[in-house]
């Protein structure tokens, strides 16, 4: 399973562009992570991959999934699926869980309703018969994510899109969501590209890098090569900032 | 300023109906009281422009002398609506707690008054006239004006601005009134230029019904009551005030709408 | 630690919820039998979970709630005794910055205002005196001295973080507590915020009260740390020492801590990704 993203260009009504010629692949097994600050453009490209950008901008792309052209549309749902940032305004406040999984389950057409369980398990929620129950209300922040993520699995989409998932978590919780995540991609065989501006997030999930900057791609290495040798300055900048926090690197 | 086509047409007629609201006395060619019987239901001419009722009075002046009256009126009770219900509702939004439980529960109290109802009451305590009127709509309808300004502090209240005012040691009048007043003022501008109209009707009506301005002063309902027997023979009389409360009425709803696509937007791009 | 301490809190404790006009029924327990004492020459930083109840307690501390058991002292006096002038006097000593910098601004003022609040209220300057004192501030967030005709909504969420902190600034406080302000920033925001909060210690010798579950950031800015965990004060230990958390959430905060590296893998194991992304010019 392969997923080509060509020549994206967004741009504003007025002309201003804001991601310029991007090219990315996703592929099965592996993970993918898209690397920028903020105002570099890295959610706008997740967000046109989906064809779900706002009205005002306008974009044009080619999507291909195994070679062959695919819509945003199409790709929807079925064959790509999202986890996003803020868990509690993902989910609809006067409906449980069990509402939300069957609405997702019959979105892509899957009557079996065994899925759920095991997707559920997988994302880490043992207790799932309990959590079914449950309105968003009474679930924390590290629950709902662990319940976006199991929606996604249940979809049995191959492809998964993550837009900063644990940036709204704190980190003992994204510690156990990043580890559910490792497990899930290895067993299930998923790509997963996962968007964010934490280099500690990228050096344990991610296969390859992408590093973006204001719109454009800046380097593309793996990630082992990036913390090594740094090519582009905006790489270096990012990676310096990210080693000072850490006290045991200040001292090479 | 660019304004669409409804906006342009409303604001237009608004500002041509204020016009001769604030000139009538000028702009009327005869006294409107000035009954002159040979003269009664006489059609459209050059003299009586929409002719004359049935006792001769000109139309068109007791029109326009009329629109004084009746747009005072709606602007009148409106205003005494948003003082009784901007001031409750924010007191209740601001101060929470015991207050807040007891304002809200009068709310719900005057919400189940019946407007016609009540004006009939205080008529037949008070008396007829204007000012009854008035004050009878204002009493069944600042509730509503009360429960949004309170929702609207409400939301405002625990947002993070207003604590850091608290914090920088901005004295809680100066709070209310610099932080919090202003929006609140913004979308209550808005839900009141859409309700004028519904006021405007509502003093007609009553007028209409024989509890608000008594015959022979001039006023759009009470000038389609007059008519009502003459429906038949001379129809215009009832239509030539029909249709200027209805151009009112149109003319402050389509302003009402331009005013909140023109302001609404804007809040949702500063926030 | 001295009764005279800067700010003490003695069994303090926040309840939610609880028995109303209308209605009888438990509340919610956030916080319990919190006694801390903290010095105005230390920075200290608040740690724990989501949910473990410090960002209630700084906002305890702030003056923004009351708490409903114990008290808390600022120089002796207890909060229950404040008058105004005392919470103004209080004001000009702690403030804070929120974590969301774009919800702590009004977004329809100008910047001017935003810092002239805390100059007029807390400062007792005149007009023209804010405005002097409104652009030696943006200068040492280094902001451009135009930022204060603009109004908040026109200004982006990092600039809008330095315009808070010059805010907190404008009293001249002793003591400025960041509630999770550092949280959610990309990296290198955080860096340059990082490095304005440390001038800032040593230049004016202002504290930090740093509420925060990133432990990283601690050893940055604080001499001290507090771990909370579900309401309760577990631990408290300089930042820099080396021996083992002795509570179980100082231990899950440490090892939650991701390494900064990837690990060395084996290359049998490597998943195989084939190159046929388009590269920009590698520089």
């Amino acid at each position: 399973m392969r997923l080509e993203l060509h020549n994206l260009n967004v741009c504003t009504h007025t002309g201003e562009a804001l991601v310029k010629n991007l090219s990315l692949t996703v592929e099965s097994g592996s993970v993918l992570a898209l690397v920028g600050g903020s105002g570099s453009g890295k959610s706008l490209t997740c967000s046109a991959l989906f064809d779900v950008l706002p009205r005002n901008l306008m974009y044009s792309c080619e999507r291909k999934l195994n070679g062959e052209n695919i819509t945003g549309q199409a790709l929807r749902g079925r064959h790509m699926a999202s986890i996003m940032q803020n868990p509690s305004s993902a989910f609809n406040p006067v409906q449980t869980m069990m509402h939300h999984c069957q609405e997702t389950l019959s979105a892509v057409g899957i009557k079996d309703q065994s899925v759920i369980a095991q997707a559920m398990l997988d994302a880490g929620l043992d207790d799932w018969k309990t959590v079914l129950a449950l309105y968003p209300f009474q679930m924390s922040g590290g629950m709902l994510q662990r319940m976006m993520l199991a929606l996604a699995l249940m979809s049995q989409a191959p492809i998964l899109i993550a837009d900063e998932p644990t940036t709204d978590l704190d980190l003992v919780v994204q510690r156990h969501i990043l580890n559910r995540l490792k497990k899930v991609i290895k067993k299930r065989q998923l790509a997963l590209m996962i968007v964010t501006h934490d280099f500690a997030v990228v050096a344990q999930l991610a296969d390859r890098v992408t590093i973006m900057h204001r719109g454009e791609i800046v380097e593309n290495t793996s990630v082992e090569q990036l913390f090594v040798q740094p090519q582009h300055s905006v790489s270096q900048q990012l990676l310096t900032a990210h080693l000072a926090l850490y006290p045991e690197e200040t001292h090479d | 300023m660019k304004l669409t086509l409804s906006a342009s047409i409303g604001l237009t007629v608004f500002v041509m109906l204020l016009i001769v609201a604030l000139l009538a006395p000028w702009i009327a060619p005869y006294d409107p009281s000035a009954i002159n019987l040979p003269q009664r239901l006489a059609p459209v001419s050059l003299d009586h422009w929409l002719g004359t009722d049935h006792l001769g009075r000109d139309v068109f002046s007791r029109l326009v002398m009329a629109s004084t009256l009746s747009l005072g009126a709606a602007f009148a009770t409106l205003v005494l609506m948003l003082v009784i219900g901007v001031g409750l509702g924010g007191l209740a939004g601001y101060a929470g707690g015991r207050t807040e439980q007891v304002i809200m529960r009068t709310c719900d109290v005057f919400m189940t008054f019946p407007t016609v109802v009540l004006a009939l009451f205080m008529v037949a305590i008070l008396g007829t006239g204007l000012t009854n009127v008035i004050i009878a709509i204002a009493i069944t309808h600042w509730a509503w004006y009360a429960r949004l300004t309170r929702s609207l502090v409400l939301s405002i209240r625990h947002s993070d601005y207003l604590k850091a005012a608290k914090l920088s040691g901005v004295p809680v009048w100066v709070r209310f009134h610099r932080h919090i007043m202003p929006t609140v003022l913004v979308q209550l501008l808005v839900l009141a230029s859409l309700d004028i109209g519904h006021v405007m009707l509502h003093v007609s009506g009553l007028s209409f019904l024989g509890l608000g301005v008594q015959s022979p002063t001039p006023e759009w309902g009470v000038m389609i009551n007059d008519a009502r027997q003459f429906i038949w023979s001379s129809p215009l009389l009832v239509i030539w005030p029909g249709l200027a409360i209805l151009l009112s009425v149109l003319s402050f709803n389509l302003m009402g709408d331009a005013l909140r696509d023109k302001l609404d937007p804007n809040l949702e791009h500063e926030g | 630690m001295t009764d005279n301490a800067f700010l003490q809190l003695k069994h303090v404790g926040k309840t939610y919820g609880g028995s109303s006009f209308w209605q009888f029924k438990a509340g919610k327990q956030v916080l319990s039998d919190i006694n801390l004492s903290i010095c105005s020459q230390q920075s200290i930083a608040l740690v724990g979970a989501s949910g473990s109840g410090k960002s209630t307690l700084c906002r305890l501390m702030l003056g923004l709630e009351p708490a409903s058991h114990g008290e808390i002292y600022h120089n002796g006096k207890a909060f229950r005794d404040f008058a105004r002038d005392d919470w103004q006097a209080y004001r000009r000593d702690v403030q804070l910055v929120f974590q969301d910098s774009i919800a702590a601004v009004n977004p329809r003022q100008r910047i001017q205002q935003v810092l002239c609040e805390p100059l007029q209220y807390l400062r007792g300057l005149s007009a023209s005196q804010c405005v002097r004192e409104a652009a030696r501030l943006l200068d040492k967030v280094e902001l451009p001295a135009s930022s204060l005709e603009k109004k908040a909504g026109q200004l982006s969420g990092g600039q809008l973080q330095r315009i808070c902190i010059a805010r907190a600034l404008a009293a001249k406080p002793k003591l400025i507590a960041l509630d999770e302000s550092l949280s959610g920033l990309d990296v290198l925001l955080q860096q340059q915020i990082i490095a304005l909060l440390q001038d800032i210690q040593q230049q004016d010798g202002t504290s930090m009260l740093l509420v925060t579950h990133d432990l990283r950031l601690v050893d940055k800015l604080c001499q001290q740390v507090v771990v909370l965990d579900d309401g309760q004060l577990v631990e408290q230990r300089p930042a820099k020492s080396s021996e083992l958390w002795s509570s179980k959430m100082g231990r899950e905060l440490s090892e939650a801590i991701l390494p900064a590296r990837p690990p060395i893998r084996n290359p049998l194991e490597q998943s195989y990704v084939t190159e046929t992304e388009e590269c920009e010019a590698l520089v």
